[in-house]
């Protein structure tokens, strides 16, 4: 009797781990598919615009840029500069120094000629207390206003943006981005285009920096990293926005607008109580309960996706940056989850509820859970000698000969698209890194999420630093 | 499991695995070599193009600064088109538009006669013939922007064309041709003009710097609330403060929240004007 009792656990266990690798194979193509179908239609479309329109329209959508800055100093000065550069009429940016143990706030008040303004502060969204707010006395930088504030974190910084921006819409940014000069352009040109509903959030494609070669606050030379850390993660980003929150927008169950760049109606995310400082997920939870305070509202209202590269950033380099991080997301998605819980399979969120909700839940949230027992499992199959060696390494490679496919589709539709990557020798490192990606990368991505798990239940709050080595060395080249 | 690898069922089992991963490692494969196919064509195709827009340069500038007459230039042209084909067309015919945008006078006619002489107005003309959308509007497009009046009835006949991006690249195209008189036979129609195609045509009447068409409050009859918005664009645009009480009459009988609140910024932006 206890002998079938295991036999029938562990012919369970097979099926359980084989059918969830094949869903997760099968949902990656289906979005896949979905996405190079949605980008060719985007490609095609936008082929014969010229954006340069909006350059001479008096009343294009009005929009601030909020920058919140946490020990910048190095490289505050040259990415302000950046930002004041950008391509657009109707904009101004917005600079929230975090409260900043450098020198930020020195460096910012001597290179724009900042003077303290009696401009009052209307705490729409709570924030923590506000020191100054600075606007330059040359006009050179008058579209630069910049707040120094006691130090509460991003989400708090971008609530004080938001609270002083007067503009109608608002892209909240990471300082240290690279922007295209016209990114505006293009998100402005999303909230005009659309008949009829009110675009209430757009999102872009973020895509990595390193070894790129930047000057003056621009990408001038796309290279594939020479670090593979940080090489893989540029396919991690490709896959993600190329095959993955393309077909979502196309659904409209898109849950997620990066931090690190997004355009927001300023009046819906202040009716939503702007971003939550309680999570460390604040660009996801915000978007979810923007739409889902749409929804309980019985508003009309789109999200919008842009898959061109707009915004490009520095990954992490080191497997302990890169650990942080991953943990953080980890924790930041099951915040998001957990808060807007009655999304689950509850229809009156379409979409959102039905399928993006769960397919977070299984496929981000409860994948490197799965997978850990399935290791664990396996273990004890060995040692008690009841593991299948031909099945397991079947399983194996199959998983491996899948993640190699896609990453290569990833880099194929990348060719096929947008074609940053110039050279042979980048379509080769990035295809190496495809290859060695799930035996070197992933097994990391697995333990850095089980830790953001373990983080979150023992109570482990806050960010944790994030030291970059910045875009500088590569200015140098 | 032991007791289900003895089963043939099991057996079978790791067999379609077996022939899944084949498949993707033959997939892959395929994927690679696909990528670097298609990026040296890339660079072969980018090649050519930095070489006809080179080839182009240096005759377009001889034809409009040089001495290179009419007939030999088109000579030229007609020569290369049909040794190189689409690719030299689009390149030129990108380049008229762009020197067309630049130059005004004697310059833009020298190009428009060109773009007639050289075959690459007829060759638009049967870019709206083509069953691709994106044809249609590339032939659009090059006619309007290079003033070929001839080509407005062909183009007028896409104002309902069922694809969105045809359409409205007619109405542009309209607009470019026959001015902001066109506006008029918009007036009743049902489409949508979205903020970002009103964008365009105000972009239009800026760079040809057209003057206020004579009907200009009849306009606002339209049942049309996005045509009545542009018109009230028009009129911030033109400084026209004397039909600021039919837009007032518009926003008090509307009931539509974005026309209201739009009209109402411009009406205020044209009484500032008006004190």
């Amino acid at each position: 009797m206890e002998i079938g009792w295991i036999d029938t656990g562990i012919v369970i266990f097979n099926y359980f781990i084989l059918l969830f690798a094949l869903s997760v194979m099968l949902s990656y193509t289906i979005l896949a598919a979905i996405s190079v179908f949605s980008l060719k239609k985007h490609l095609k479309k936008n082929r014969f615009v010229n954006y340069s329109v909006l350059l001479s329209l008096p009343d294009c959508p009005k929009i601030s840029l909020i920058a919140p800055a946490y020990n910048e100093g190095m490289t505050i000065q040259e990415n302000v500069l950046s930002l004041l550069a950008i391509q657009y009429n109707n904009f101004d940016v917005i600079v929230v120094n975090d409260g900043s143990k450098d020198d930020s706030i020195t460096l910012l008040k001597e290179s724009f000629d900042l003077v303290e303004t009696d401009k009052a502060y209307n705490a729409v969204i709570p924030t923590r207390e506000i020191r100054g707010i600075y606007q330059s006395s040359n006009p050179a930088y008058s579209k630069l206003t910049v707040v120094d504030k006691v130090n509460g974190g991003k989400a708090d910084a971008l609530n004080v943006g938001i609270n002083i921006s007067e503009n109608p819409y608002i892209v909240c940014i990471d300082v240290d981005c690279i922007m295209d000069k016209d990114v505006l352009l293009k998100l402005a040109k999303s909230v005009m285009e659309e008949s009829g509903k009110p675009v209430i959030a757009t999102g872009g494609v973020i895509r990595i920096a390193n070894s790129c070669i930047v000057k003056s606050g621009k990408l001038i030379e796309v290279n594939a990293p020479e670090n593979l850390l940080s090489r893989i993660q540029v396919l991690e980003y490709l896959r993600a926005f190329l095959l993955g929150r393309m077909a979502w927008s196309k659904m409209d169950g898109l849950l997620i607008i990066s931090g690190a760049f997004g355009l927001f109606d300023r009046k819906i995310v202040q009716e939503c109580g702007g971003y939550n400082t309680k999570t460390v997920g604040e660009d996801m939870e915000l978007i979810v309960r923007m739409r889902r305070y749409m929804i309980e509202n019985n508003k009309e209202y789109c999200v919008k996706y842009i898959p061109d590269p707009l915004c490009w950033t520095e990954a992490p380099e080191t497997y302990a940056i890169l650990s942080k991080q991953r943990s953080r997301w980890t924790r930041g998605t099951m915040e998001t989850l957990w808060i807007h819980r009655r999304f689950f399979l509850n229809p009156r969120y379409n979409i959102l509820g039905l399928l993006s909700y769960p397919y977070w839940l299984v496929y981000e949230y409860l994948a490197p859970i799965i997978e850990l027992l399935g290791l664990l499992i396996t273990l004890i199959f060995l040692y008690f000698g009841l593991l299948s060696w031909p099945y397991f390494l079947v399983l194996v490679l199959l998983v491996y000969t899948y993640a190699v496919f896609f990453s290569l589709l990833a880099i194929y539709t990348e060719e096929s698209t947008y074609k940053k990557y110039e050279t042979f020798k980048d379509i080769f490192k990035l295809s190496f890194a495809g290859i060695s990606e799930p035996i070197i990368f992933h097994p990391f991505i697995v333990y850095a999420a089980l830790r953001g798990n373990w983080e979150k239940i023992s109570g482990i709050k806050g960010w944790g630093d994030m030291t970059r080595t910045g875009f500088l060395k590569n200015q140098k080249r | 499991m032991k007791l289900i690898l003895k089963s043939d069922q099991f057996d079978n089992l790791l067999l379609i695995l077996w022939s899944i991963i084949l498949v993707f490692l033959t997939l892959s494969l395929l994927l690679f070599i696909l990528t670097l196919v298609k990026k040296a064509r890339r660079i072969r195709r980018d090649k050519i193009k930095r070489r006809y827009q080179e080839k182009i340069n240096r005759i377009l500038f001889r034809f409009m600064f040089e001495s290179l007459d009419m007939k030999r230039t088109v000579r030229i042209f007609k020569r290369y088109f049909n040794q190189k084909g689409r690719l030299f067309a689009l390149i030129t015919t990108k380049s008229l538009i762009e020197l067309h945008r630049i130059y005004n006078g004697d310059y833009q006619k020298k190009l428009e006669d060109f773009f007639v002489e050289s075959g690459l107005s007829e060759y638009s003309i049967k870019l709206l013939e083509s069953r691709n959308w994106m044809y249609k509007v590339e032939g659009i497009r090059n006619l309007s922007e290079l003033s070929y009046y001839e080509g407005a009835q062909q183009i007028k006949e896409h104002l309902s064309n069922k694809n969105e991006m045809v359409q409205e690249e007619a109405i542009l195209g309209m607009i470019r041709l026959k001015g902001l008189d066109e506006l008029m036979d918009l007036k009743d129609m049902d489409i949508y003009l979205s903020d970002w195609l009103q964008a365009n045509i105000i972009h239009i009447v800026q760079s040809k710097n057209f003057n206020k068409p004579n009907n200009f409050s009849a306009l606002l009859d339209s049942k049309n609330p996005t045509i009545q918005l542009l018109i009230a664009r028009m009129a911030q645009y033109f400084q026209s403060t004397e039909i600021t009480a039919d837009l007032n009459l518009i926003i008090s009988q509307s009931t539509n929240l974005k026309l209201r609140h739009q009209m109402s910024t411009i009406v205020e932006n044209l009484n500032s004007i008006k004190i």
